[in-house]
């Protein structure tokens, strides 16, 4: 598993990457439903949605990645927390 | 004479068999690294008939899962055209090996006197082109156009390589592995029938010509109840209200539900207020028939 996840309801995640997990892991992907991103803590981990050039996640940046479109994490040297809430 | 015994086990090679613990043999089975399978990986290495297509660059799936996408295509690109130089191209030929490249580039890589030509001759170029801010990023970031930080067959990843490839044709100074793509015809597209077609690009062809066509993905299944998900079982439903869907997760995952018991139905009813539930969007509404729906001969009313 490339992350832990808490599930604090049906919608709403806490999600930890880890600093282990491998580069290779972390892929270009789309998700089906629209998701409100917010990073829980300060680290070297950047986003990067398609066709645009990555953002570094720092904490208390708020997102939102439209579904079926192709996103990534870009691997930090720290652990990267952040709060997903999901919506159709 | 020195005596070599070779310890790897053919049923690994084929990918039947897990490799030993501490085992340097790579994990199979080969896989043909300049095609795509739908969902993720690659075909087996191996053509049905040998007549159609090219002949496959073979890897074991370990090794290809380590290699990146730029280096798959660097390793299709040259096959390709070490078959061209052998006169190779066309049925019934025997295949052209390429050699193994070592990928890993000196991260120390000492400023020599030819280096800092190049980089005074680059930033001249720099200076009289205006370029993009996502090609600016690269060169800020020590970026190779080899590892362009752009979705691999993505609309940017072409720009980056066209806009490259103008400067290089300026006098641009690149290193041998972008020059390789910067000489080859990515980013060019041909016409077809079948739609747009990427030229020197290892792809997912098929995927990629259908993307257009593919029918709007289905809506989930509504109201049909499902085991899994966060909890113990899921259903989709719509909010009349908003017309949105919502996934409503319910059931305990450490409890078991005791259907078939009159005492524990009944006291679950009661503690839950089960005739009282009649919002669809609601968790409680399903938690109260998931006897109908996950119960076996579960006889009479619940509440």
């Amino acid at each position: 598993m490339i992350y832990t996840q808490k599930n604090l309801s049906d919608n709403l995640f806490e999600r930890v990457f880890s600093s282990d997990v491998s580069e290779n892991e972390l892929k270009w992907h789309k998700d089906r439903e629209n998701r409100l991103v917010e990073v829980l803590n300060d680290s070297d981990w950047y986003f990067q949605m398609d066709n645009k050039l990555p953002i570094p996640l720092n904490k208390g940046l708020k997102f939102e990645i439209p579904k079926e479109t192709y996103h990534r994490v870009i691997k930090g040297t720290s652990d990267l927390k952040i709060l997903i809430r999901e919506t159709f | 004479m020195d005596e070599y015994i070779l310890s790897e086990d053919l049923a690994v090679w084929f990918g039947k068999k897990k490799k030993k613990k501490g085992s340097k043999q790579p994990k199979g089975p080969w896989v043909n690294i300049c095609r795509k399978k739908k969902g993720g990986g690659h075909p087996p290495c191996g053509r049905k008939d040998a007549d159609k297509g090219a002949y496959p660059v073979c890897r074991a799936a370990g090794v290809a899962g380590r290699m990146s996408q730029s280096e798959k295509d660097s390793a299709c690109r040259r096959k390709r055209k070490k078959e061209k130089n052998d006169g190779k191209s066309g049925k019934g030929q025997s295949p052209s090996p390429i050699k193994i490249k070592n990928y890993k580039k000196s991260k120390n890589e000492s400023m020599n006197l030819k280096n800092i030509i190049r980089e005074g001759i680059n930033n001249i170029i720099l200076q009289k082109n205006v370029i993009s801010e996502e090609l600016k990023y690269h060169f800020e970031n020590n970026i190779s156009i080899t590892d362009n930080i752009f979705r691999h067959g993505s609309e940017k990843y072409f720009d980056i390589v066209n806009e490259a490839r103008e400067l290089h044709k300026k006098g641009y100074s690149f290193d041998e592995f972008d020059i390789e793509i910067l000489e080859s015809e990515v980013g060019t597209f041909v016409n077809t029938t079948e739609g747009k077609i990427p030229l020197d690009f290892p792809f997912e062809y098929e995927s990629s010509l259908n993307e257009g066509k593919k029918k709007k993905k289905k809506d989930p299944p509504i109201g049909k109840p499902k085991s899994g998900g966060s909890k113990k079982w899921y259903v989709y439903v719509r909010n009349p209200k908003t017309g949105k869907i919502k996934k409503i997760s319910y059931g305990s995952s450490t409890m078991t539900a005791k259907w078939n018991d009159p005492a524990a139905r009944k006291s679950f009813a009661a503690r839950h207020q089960c005739h009282k539930k009649k919002d669809r969007t609601k968790a409680g509404y399903w938690a109260c028939r998931a006897h109908k729906d996950f119960g076996k001969n579960v006889s009479g009313r619940y509440w």
